[in-house]
């Protein structure tokens, strides 16, 4: 079992009063290094809280109940996996940037944060920041975020997980805020940096369209669980759930002409 | 119109400043031939009862009032950002402890234990400051509370988290620095309000050392002249509104 991350059998519920409202419903997950594995669903299906939940960070009032995560066949406690083992790309990245806090204070907490910040940051950040198609990169180190455009975040936010050097990636609809260029962009970039640099890759999202470019497998979820798991060419082809069905004729329509 | 504020506010407390290391005159040089001079090139605003140079004890005024500023913005913007902080990361029973603890310091009022505080240590601007300071720590942790956990919800937080950055990173690098512009603009309030609180209590004159002109004791000590030499009075009446006024118009604009 080694380069593999599980999240075995997770639960996470929110409290309302006296009684747990039941948010993640047992979820199991096996990401390889190398694969993509694509969690899909609907909005508030719980996609985004097993995420969180696997890292340790919910928001207050939120709590996993049960379940663990295993790497390489161990367990091993959030606070460790988070930087380390998993780095995290999120929905916004206009909002996921510190205002007060250039690129290179970015780069440097990144860094800190799993031990490596040493007298060579600047020129591994420079090198994370080529990587991702980001020139001119000892501009951007001085640059805070409002004097960037959203691609340009995004990428540095991906260059910030690669400087971490995790093995492991959680993309939290990685693409959901950008232009449709530049969607194209980030996901060839994702999919590149995940074959080279033999990424694990949980990519969370509620596009289809997203899922037939990049994934190797699916996971589909509804209501708090897993409905359906195939490999990406099996769940266009043979969809078995309704909810699974919904969500492919709901990425067909878009192209009628196709189907 | 902030910034418009901001820089008044700022120029006002520069000049306050400068009365602590040069006034035109000796404050306390006593020219009985020179009582009640209206202002002139030599004393610009005349002089008092006693001939002392008024511009130079509304300068000794002016410095001893940005001292109150600075221990009751300091004291109550220091406590009130680690307490409020502490309680937003701590969670339980432990953050709920430290909010119930700043409720009941807001119920206790400014200026009692101010004059308490004159009464047992003597008025001077530290002793008076420093309460004050104390005091206003109660509101100020329930505000910093309120920041700190916005703050600590929104993406690039969690964001930070989620790549391993630890407690005391969140708090330096993401919570503080994001509240202070915030924080700054509240010291306004408290400030415009400690003015005045410090002018009330020189005026009350409890503890005061009477050879220190504050601008309420030479609101007290100039009353008796209110109606021959009105403008004694003016000074730093227009002194006391205009520095209360400003901070507070400061406040408002944020």
């Amino acid at each position: 079992m080694t380069g593999t991350l599980t999240i075995e059998n997770l639960h996470i519920a929110a409290r309302h009063g006296d009684h747990d409202h039941v948010l993640v419903d047992g979820i199991s997950l096996t990401i390889r290094r190398g694969r993509i594995l694509a969690l899909v669903g609907s909005s508030g299906c719980g996609k985004s809280m097993t995420c969180s939940g696997a890292q340790g960070v919910l928001p207050p009032g939120v709590r996993v109940t049960g379940g663990q995560v295993l790497y390489d066949g161990r367990p091993i406690a959030p606070e460790k996996l988070r930087g380390h083992v998993v780095a995290a790309i999120l929905q916004n990245p206009r909002s996921a940037f510190n205002p007060v806090l250039t690129m290179a204070n970015h780069a440097k907490e990144t860094l800190r944060a799993v031990g490596k910040l040493d007298s060579g940051w600047r020129s591994r950040t420079l090198e994370a920041f080529a990587t991702v198609g980001l020139e001119d990169g000892e501009t951007v180190l001085g640059l805070h975020p409002f004097e960037m455009s959203g691609g340009m975040l995004q990428r540095t936010m991906i260059a910030l997980a690669l400087l971490s050097d995790a093995p492991f990636l959680f993309a939290d609809e990685p693409t959901t805020d950008l232009d449709l260029i530049v969607q194209a962009r980030i996901l060839d970039l994702l999919e590149e940096l995940a074959r080279r640099r033999n990424l694990g890759v949980l990519m969370i999202t509620h596009d289809m369209g997203v899922v037939a470019r990049l994934a190797d497998e699916v996971a589909v979820m509804e209501n708090g669980r897993i409905i359906e798991r195939a490999t990406t060419r099996d769940i266009f082809d043979n969809p078995q759930r309704i909810a699974t069905r919904e969500l492919v004729e709901a990425h067909m329509s878009l192209y009628p002409e196709v189907a | 119109m902030r910034r418009t504020v901001s820089t008044l506010a700022l120029l006002l407390i520069g000049l306050m400043l400068i009365g602590a290391v040069w006034q035109p005159h000796d404050p306390d040089a006593i020219d009985l031939s020179l009582r009640f001079a209206p202002p002139s090139l030599d004393h610009w605003l005349g002089t008092d009862q006693l001939g002392r140079d008024v511009l130079a004890r509304l300068m000794i005024g002016g410095w001893r009032t940005v001292a109150v500023l600075g221990c009751v913005a300091a004291i109550g913007m220091v406590g009130g950002t680690v307490f409020g902080v502490a309680a937003a990361m701590l969670e339980g029973w432990r953050g709920a402890l430290i909010l119930r603890a700043g409720e009941m310091f807001i119920v206790v009022p400014t200026l009692v234990v101010a004059l308490t505080a004159a009464a047992v240590f003597g008025l001077n601007p530290v002793t008076a400051g420093v309460a004050m300071g104390l005091a206003g720590i109660g509101p100020y942790t329930l505000f910093a509370h309120a920041l700190a956990r916005r703050l600590l919800a929104e993406p690039f937080v969690q964001a930070a988290r989620a790549m391993g950055v630890g407690g005391s990173g969140l708090v330096v690098r993401h919570v503080v620095p994001n509240m202070a512009p915030v924080l700054f603009a509240h010291i306004g309030a408290n400030a415009g309000l400690a003015v005045t609180a410090y002018a009330a209590l020189a005026f009350l004159g409890l503890g005061a050392d009477p050879s220190r002109p504050d601008w309420g004791a030479m609101l007290f000590e100039y009353r008796m002249f209110l109606f021959d030499h009105p403008l004694l009075m003016v000074w730093p009446g227009l002194a006391i509104a205009m520095v209360s006024a400003t901070l507070n118009a400061v406040f408002d604009a944020h």
